[in-house]
């Protein structure tokens, strides 16, 4: 049984396609924001869309202080052909993914059906396949590739174990569980 | 492989293979043929490919004949074991680095402006630090396979003259035949003054390579050469009596991914069960009343039932019995499914927790499936389920 979490309704925007974004969170950039919907961002979320374009899909849920930042390059621009520049590169995150309190998350691509533990640090360029669980403390360096059905954890995070085939079905019925669960105080 | 029942919140309903093990009850495989629930230790696994944690490349085994165990383009660190980077200097050479803890081949003097060039660097001076433990792995290897080959002769020629006599009256011990332990191994070792600890052969004839790896990456140091990238496997998943899949796997056209072409769950083929409310009967908090919810996950009617497991059973692994389990059977019919509602059904069951240390009941549950294809019945055999609060 799934514990009933209640809100105040004052305390978050919630929008058509039901989006609830906490009024504490910090969020820039929205014209290159897309989310698909049914979305919860809790307190202190940082999201960057200012740098780059974000793409989120359905059913994800960001706990508390999480900053999720798109990652960047070197490389050369039209403006400037001779000197490398920082450019910035998009961020996906595809849908049912659950991302724990404290992280921080720079990735590319993060796929569908993952979780995120708690105070993790994702660097740039790293590609998170489906059905994977990165553990709580673990730190990924940068150009990272998780593949699916995988566990990665520790410092640097390292391939530990498989994950089952059921890991789509059991993240899905978490999540829009717990969206389900996430109601407005009476 | 990873255990979700160490993640899941409380209460929970576990299902009790025959082996014993407690499962989640999506983590639980069903075999249509034998009509019976499994957990991953109850099926066998066949390797279906080999591929590349990091660049996905992928082998497959039943194309390739001479398969390698490692990645012929990616390494790790041998320090933190982290997998290593290209790296182009100032001069433009090229080599390896880790972004993790600065790990550099260009320590060692592995750099080249060419960059293939850099992997037969690193190739080379494996077979030069391992070249005489190779030798002598070859020699004993081509020694035992010598004697197999001979006892395979003459066991042919006893046969042939119906003579029975004992290996040890025949054979004399000789040291071929001595298999040497670990301890023996460490005292050779030791002879010959090698650095490294702990060693363990890898061995790919194929190929012709052998290569020891370390397990102590804390005494590393950066002299060390970088480590290939092992390669992980996806598996079939196959029934261990009758040896019919359970979970088979299909490559897509055009793409590194792999899709499940026949995937048996036993999620897909059983009521789905969930605790809902919990709360007490009585002031003096002896009886939990505890409801149970019960779903159809499936696109087929079902008729399941109920009954409790021998007191025995519950005295030895100290479960509840639970007080009023329902006695009809109960039923999901076809006919009332849509698309978005899921058929749904609840009873209450009553715990007596007097003298109890741990809130943990146990009941069995049989179903019937009526599969609509095939027009078969489908009688599942008895499943236990554990559920804890």
């Amino acid at each position: 049984m799934d514990s009933i979490i209640q809100y105040d309704k004052s305390e978050f925007h919630e929008t058509s396609s039901g989006i609830k974004i906490s009024k504490k969170s910090i969020i820039k950039g929205t014209e290159q924001i897309n989310v698909s919907g049914r979305c919860i961002f809790f307190n202190d979320v940082i999201l960057r869309g200012d740098l780059a374009k974000v793409s989120i899909g359905k059913y994800l849920v960001v706990h508390e202080k999480v900053t999720l930042k798109p990652s960047y390059t070197y490389g050369y621009t039209k403006e400037s052909p001779t000197k490398k520049v920082i450019k910035f590169l998009p961020l996906m995150i595809s849908d049912y993914v659950e991302i724990e309190s404290s992280s921080i998350i720079q990735a590319t691509k993060i796929g569908t059906c993952t979780s995120i533990g708690k105070n993790c640090y994702i660097s740039h360029r790293c590609v998170i396949g489906e059905n994977s669980i990165i553990l709580d403390d673990s730190i990924l360096p940068p150009d990272t590739v998780v593949p699916a059905n995988s566990v990665f954890g520790g410092r640097p995070a390292v391939y530990i174990a498989e994950t089952p085939e059921s890991t789509a079905i059991i993240q899905k019925q978490k999540l829009v569980n717990f969206y389900k669960n996430f109601v407005p105080k009476s | 492989m990873f255990q979700f029942k160490k993640i899941a919140k409380l209460p929970l309903i576990l299902i009790q293979c025959e082996c014993g093990r407690e499962f989640l009850q999506e983590e639980m495989y069903c075999c249509l043929s034998c009509q019976n629930s499994m957990c991953r230790y109850c099926t066998s696994n066949e390797i279906f490919c080999y591929y590349c944690r990091n660049c996905g490349d992928v082998q497959i085994t039943s194309e390739t004949s001479n398969l390698t165990v490692n990645c012929s383009s990616c390494f790790e660190c041998p320090v933190c074991k982290n997998v290593l980077r290209r790296q182009i200097d100032t001069e433009k050479n090229y080599g390896f680095t880790c972004s993790y803890c600065f790990y550099t081949t260009r320590s060692i003097g592995v750099t080249d402006p060419n960059f293939q060039q850099v992997y037969t660097k690193i190739n080379n001076a494996y077979k030069q630090e391992y070249e005489a433990e190779y030798k002598d792995f070859q020699d004993q290897y081509n020694r035992i396979k010598s004697i197999e080959n001979n006892n395979f002769l003459i066991k042919k020629q006893q046969k042939n003259k119906h003579v029975l006599k004992s290996l040890t009256q025949s054979w004399t011990k000789s040291e071929a035949l001595i298999h040497y332990s670990n301890a023996d191994i460490d005292k050779m070792t030791k002879e010959k003054n090698l650095k490294v600890v702990l060693q363990r052969y890898n061995l790919d004839l194929n190929n012709k390579q052998v290569e020891l790896q370390d397990f102590n990456p804390s005494q590393q140091t950066s002299t060390q050469l970088p480590i290939p990238l092992g390669l992980l496997s996806r598996k079939n998943r196959k029934c261990r009596k009758c040896q019919k899949l359970i979970f088979t796997l299909q490559p897509e056209k055009n793409s590194k991914k792999f899709a499940y072409s026949v995937q048996n769950l036993h999620y897909d083929h059983a009521p789905y069960l969930q605790v809902g409310k919990v709360s007490y009967v009585n002031k003096e908090k002896t009886e939990l009343s505890v409801v149970i919810q019960m779903f159809n996950k499936t696109k087929n009617a079902m008729e399941y039932s109920f009954s409790p497991l021998d007191q025995q059973i519950l005295e030895q692994y100290k479960l509840l019995t639970v007080k009023n389990l329902p006695s009809p059977t109960f039923t999901f019919n076809n006919d009332n499914i849509e698309s978005d509602v899921q058929q749904y059904q609840k009873f209450e069951a009553i715990l007596i927790i007097k003298d109890a240390t741990k809130i943990q009941f146990a009941f069995s549950v049989s179903a019937k499936i009526k599969m609509p294809m095939d027009q078969q019945q489908l009688n599942y055999n008895v499943n236990v389920y554990i559920g804890t609060l």
